[in-house]
């Protein structure tokens, strides 16, 4: 046998082929379904499922008894087991039956951050091992299974001088979703929650409600927190709703409190409720704080997680204050300083701070010439402070000078997105 | 103390006024059953129960009580389906039932489609033509107007306008009121089945169901459940009691159509072949004024169905084969999508400008195609819905079951009869 190319096949192929007892043998029926462990890295098909001559029955074989592929059918060494009826007790959970589970289902393309639908299987044969090495969700995938693959690629060749491409993603990078409660327990998320925010938020709204849950229950809140602001409002709504308010609550702490105020208001009154129940009395007030204000108003946009520092704080105290706080402030780049009464004096940034001598006290560096805005300034001023002086975060402050929030620039950037040319 | 009961105050207040907004949104959205439906009386719709009245007058009548029961049936399944599995309908098709049964599928149904957009066109052509203007002005533009909609990202508002304007339908109940006609006539028509076998009779009567129950209809309605749902079991009642109302309402307004034309145009002996004989049938509550009434409620219809049926003929084909398929994106990032949206559109916008095409009888005749694809969807659904892996406890009961296969076996038998009556005209050795 010639070992030096490495044989593909397709499930497509595989399918319905005869399962053959010897090479002359009698047929003992027809493939409907292969069985793959997860447990290695390159999943290995284990068993096969045939459905026997004259019966409805479907009946299992390990895939150790198979003596080789070949086109007329599937060939079972002579010495072989005896089939056994299917059934769950069968399947041990880490094995996967690829039919049922993937082929035709949505998967996750973990490197490329897109959902996909499964088109075909890929196995490389070697040493009697039949190996998934891919996922076929290409359009040559969708002809193979229609049984017009040669005559479409040759005539695109002939006709349009174009080479129809393979669309494949490593099995490495596939998150499987069907029957996800079962399979998240063998298939690591790691690779899932490496992913940008922005992309996890794109594929979880490419999902299912019960493939959001299952995902929902998988990631832990902090990486959730931060892909849900990124979601479409109408996704986020549909996720808080389908949660146990134990935890979105615990997801919305871990969000920044504008986007918690602006995704709270979308949400249903009994929802609402539910989720203030459970939440951390001191979140509470702050994100309520906030639902007071329009949406499109500075008292809405802002966040009332940032730094604050006394006037004659040295700025080494300062830099550990920022240090400290680091993980849940949403602006870090600058540290307002304020007066006893919550009055806004003056701000220094990051760059600042580590420019100069570290015992310097705060007043002595800090801008008083500040930018401000005040509550119930509209989102379209805002902007154009923005756009005028470029900084990264505005303050807001009330009619006392008493200092409310910060504007970050990203939540005028979410104002002004619809606005942007596509 | 009083500052902070006067702030609490406050927060109370602005919650409540993020709140009216999204109640008043909600108003707007109104359910996805609703909207459907009056999607579902478009140009076709009118053009057939028009047909129907006028050609058999009250003989037709009855067939609106069954279809109005399998419509609830299988909108129901479609609510059912899209609760509890979250998936879309060709989804699940796809899923179910592997690529070879989905492909075919979407064959048949982007061609039943098309000639569905055909109709829409031909409904504005006709509507506007009434208004002295000619289709080769009124159709590129409404061409135009359905792209400005996709690029702009302005369908969500222009729909609520298209879907307040299907309150002109009124107009029917009020002109079926005003006729006077004897109610115990009508009654007796609705509940005493006349059923013949000449090919014509048959042939309106596939496409009277295929109208009411229009295939991209039910892919539609379920892809708009599945958007707004979460899974849960209360989403169900709502949408239950949604696609119920929806339902009864589109088979009330056909019927009075149907009435109206009957006691109108019938009685008359008034054949339509154009949409101003069509109109008359509103002259009793219009006057001189029917045509004009007719040719807006035609266009509003028209113009609404042609405005979410290309759309759902993409959404729904992207659905199965995996495309992407988003307004969101860009044409480079989902070129299936958008350039079956713009195939729909283009082909049918272009056929219709082809010159001396009779546009009634193109509305008509795309509802019997419509017709004539619905038993192969329900084939799918019933089979769907009866699946435990996937509705678990919602899978169809013993009763259902029965109501649905049967409705399947009539409406095969129905139309297995209307092509073989219409063929057996057609051989050469009966001339």
């Amino acid at each position: 046998m010639d070992n030096s190319r490495p044989a593909w096949l397709y499930l497509s192929n595989l399918l319905s082929r005869k399962v053959l007892s010897g090479i002359e043998g009698t047929v003992l029926g027809k493939l409907r379904d292969l069985v793959v462990s997860l447990d290695a890295p390159h999943p290995e098909v284990v068993t096969l499922i045939f459905r026997p001559l004259w019966s409805t029955k479907l009946s299992c074989l390990p895939w150790t008894d198979v003596d080789k592929v070949d086109p007329s059918g599937i060939i079972l060494k002579p010495n072989r087991t005896v089939p056994i009826p299917l059934s769950e007790q069968v399947l041990s959970p880490s094995h996967v039956r690829l039919k049922e589970f993937l082929l035709d289902k949505q998967i996750v393309d973990v490197h490329g951050a897109k959902v996909e639908r499964v088109n075909d299987l890929q196995f490389v044969q070697s040493n009697g091992k039949l190996v998934l090495v891919a996922v076929d969700v290409g359009i040559r995938g969708l002809l193979r299974r229609l049984g017009f693959e040669d005559h479409v690629v040759r005539f695109c060749e002939w006709f349009f001088d174009y080479q129809l491409k393979e669309l494949f993603i490593s099995w490495h990078f596939v998150q499987p979703l069907a029957d996800l409660r079962r399979l998240r327990l063998q298939v690591p998320m790691g690779e899932l929650s490496k992913l940008h925010p922005a992309d996890l938020a794109d594929i979880i709204e490419d999902m299912d409600v019960h493939e959001r849950t299952a995902m929902v229950e998988a990631l832990n809140e902090e990486i959730l927190a931060d892909a849900l602001e990124e979601m479409d409002p109408k996704v986020q709504v549909a996720i808080m709703r389908a949660l146990r308010p134990e935890k979105a609550a615990d997801i919305i702490e871990e969000m920044a409190p504008d986007e918690a105020a602006d995704l709270i208001a979308d949400l249903p009154r009994d929802t609402v409720d539910g989720i203030f129940r459970e939440m951390d009395n001191d979140y509470e007030e702050k994100v309520k704080g906030l639902l007071v204000h329009d949406e499109d108003e500075a008292g809405g946009l802002m966040t009332t997680q940032y730094l604050t520092v006394t006037p004659a704080t040295p700025i080494i105290d300062a830099l550990a204050h920022i240090r400290s706080h680091a993980d849940e402030a949403d602006v870090i780049y600058y540290i307002y300083v304020v007066d006893d009464q919550g009055k806004l004096l003056g701000v220094v940034n990051l760059r600042e701070l580590l420019s100069n001598e570290i015992f310097t006290p705060v007043e002595r560096i800090m801008t008083t010439r500040m930018i401000t805005a005040r509550i119930d300034d509209h989102a379209k001023d805002i902007a154009n402070l923005f756009a005028k002086y470029g900084f990264r975060g505005l303050p807001v402050v009330d009619e006392e000078g008493r200092m409310k929030g910060v504007i970050r620039f990203k939540a005028i950037l979410e104002v002004l997105a619809p606005y942007l040319g596509k | 103390m009083g500052h902070r009961a006067e702030e609490s105050r406050a927060a109370a207040g602005g919650f409540f006024r993020r709140r009216l907004r999204g109640l008043w949104v909600l108003l707007l959205i109104m359910g996805p059953g609703i909207i459907t439906s009056s999607a579902d009386n478009d140009a076709g719709g009118i053009a057939t129960y028009s047909l129907a009245g006028a050609e058999y007058g009250l003989s037709m009548i009855w067939l609106m009580l069954p279809t109005a029961l399998l419509l609830i049936i299988i909108q129901e399944m479609c609510a059912r389906m899209a609760v509890v599995s979250g998936k879309g309908l060709s989804d699940l098709i796809r899923e179910r039932f592997g690529v070879k049964y989905t492909f075919y599928t979407m064959v048949v149904l982007v061609i039943a489609n098309l000639g569905t957009t055909l109709a829409e066109f031909a409904g504005i052509a006709a509507a506007l033509e009434l208004f002295k203007i000619s289709r080769y002005l009124s159709v590129p533009f409404s061409i135009l107007f359905l792209m400005w909609l996709v690029v702009k990202g302005t369908y969500g508002s222009v729909e609520k306008v298209f879907l307040a304007a299907c309150f002109l339908f009124v107009s029917y109940v009020v002109t079926g009121f005003l006729v006077s006609p004897d109610w115990t006539e009508v009654f007796h028509a609705l509940v005493s089945p006349t059923i013949r076998t000449d090919p014509p009779y048959l042939v309106m009567m596939v496409g009277l169901v295929g109208t009411t129950v229009s295939p991209w209809m039910l892919f539609y309605l379920q892809a708009s459940i599945v958007d707004k749902g979460t899974g849960m079991k209360k989403d169900l009642t709502v949408s239950r009691i949604d696609v119920i109302f929806g339902s009864v309402v589109v088979c009330v307004v056909a019927t009075f159509i149907m009435l109206t034309c009957a006691f109108t145009l019938h009685k008359a002996g008034i054949q339509i072949t154009e949409a101003s004989e069509a109109a008359l049938a509103l002259a009793p509550l219009a006057g001189d004024y029917s045509k004009w009434l007719f040719a807006f409620g035609l266009f509003n219809a028209s113009m609404f169905a042609a405005s979410i049926l290309p759309l759902s003929t993409a959404y729904t084909v992207c659905e199965a084969f995996g495309w992407e398929s988003s307004l969101d994106k860009k044409f480079s990032e989902a070129p299936q999508f958008y350039g079956l949206y713009c195939f729909t559109i283009f082909l049918s916008g272009l056929i219709i400008l082809i010159p001396g095409l009779p546009l009634v009888k193109i509305m008509y005749v795309s509802q019997v195609l419509q017709g004539l694809v619905l038993p192969a969807v329900l084939v799918f659904m019933v089979l769907l819905v009866n699946d435990r892996s996937l509705m678990g406890d919602h899978a169809g009961g013993l009763v259902l079951n029965i109501v649905s296969w049967g409705s399947v076996a009539a409406l095969i038998l129905l139309n297995v009869a209307a092509v073989f009556f219409s063929a057996l005209e057609l051989m050469p050795w009966r001339l």
